[in-house]
């Protein structure tokens, strides 16, 4: 599949596979897209990207077959191969399909089957706000 | 009828003063060409180097040193940092090695750049693309305004990005 990445500038390495994409990072692949401060895109050892890390007011949108998400974190991880996406610190996110919000210190979301796990802390424990059919 | 013999003496002379000055002109204008192009030479490697090392190796179609300025054609650049800079001209000033047309960087690893303009300084190794590049790495496509090279370091910056990478999906 393929993704568009835009950014402000750009840092490498030349001997380190990855590649950091700086200032006003927009991700996009298909409907799907992720904004942030900072992106490091990691490649492996056939030069396919095999992890993404968007880092800073980290905001997106996952939108694949029948899934629709939306939300924010500090730092968001998006494993392709696995088609997961883990979000650490001050994480949240909205099913709107089935109209469920969840917060959280770590998530972590498998976009194939939908489920959602959860961690909290002392501070900040688990939130889940979902709507419930009034019974007649 | 036929013409006064002053007519034809003033002919004479003034066709002696304009051969005279001929010679002149033309011996000028043969010594202009042979100062400006000192050293001109075709298929050459050229090996630079300093008190301590090999500053650069560069092989060239074509070259002249001229008016101080060494230039080379369909040049091929290594440093023992520099994998492969290729570009279809080349011209030498200072420390910079300045390059023109088709510019290309293939290092051993990561991306390989290309730019239609470019600088090299041996002294620092760092070569800078003031104009827009490209970044390719297999279907991997990076693009950008400018971008900074720094062979020593092994670092590359640059600005502006649009990137298309390929991923591989469950």
């Amino acid at each position: 599949d393929k993704v568009e990445i835009t950014s402000d500038a750009m840092q490498a390495e030349e001997m380190k596979k990855e590649v950091h994409f700086i200032g006003n990072v927009k991700i996009t692949q298909l409907k799907s897209w992720i904004h942030g401060d900072r992106m490091i895109v990691y490649f492996d050892d056939n030069n396919q990207t095999k992890r993404y890390e968007a880092i800073g007011r980290v905001t997106f949108e996952f939108k694949k077959d029948n899934h629709f998400y939306k939300g924010s974190a500090n730092r968001v991880i998006y494993a392709p191969l696995d088609s997961q996406y883990i979000l650490r610190g001050n994480a949240k996110i909205e099913d709107m399909i089935n109209k469920r919000h969840i917060n959280g210190e770590h998530i972590k979301l498998d976009l194939t089957s939908g489920l959602a796990s959860v961690i909290g802390n002392k501070q900040d424990p688990v939130k889940f706000i979902f709507e419930t059919e009034d019974t007649k | 009828m036929g013409l006064r013999l002053e007519y034809i003496i003033s002919i004479i002379v003034a066709l002696i003063f304009v051969s005279f000055f001929l010679i002149n002109i033309e011996q000028k204008s043969r010594q202009k060409n042979e100062s400006t192009k000192q050293l001109a030479f075709s298929d050459t490697r050229l090996i630079e180097v300093d008190t301590q090392k090999i500053l650069g190796l560069a092989h060239s179609r074509y070259g002249v040193y001229e008016n101080k300025t060494l230039i080379l054609s369909d040049i091929i650049y290594h440093t023992d940092t520099v994998n492969l800079l290729q570009a279809q001209k080349g011209i030498y000033k200072g420390d910079y090695l300045f390059l023109e047309g088709n510019v290309t960087l293939n290092q051993k690893n990561g991306f390989d750049y290309t730019a239609q303009k470019a600088a090299y300084n041996q002294k620092s190794e760092v070569l800078s693309i003031e104009s827009p590049f490209e970044a390719h790495m297999n279907k991997n496509i990076i693009s950008g305004i400018n971008l900074v090279y720094n062979m020593k370091e092994k670092k590359i910056t640059a600005q502006k990005i649009k990137a298309v990478v390929f991923t591989l999906e469950k």
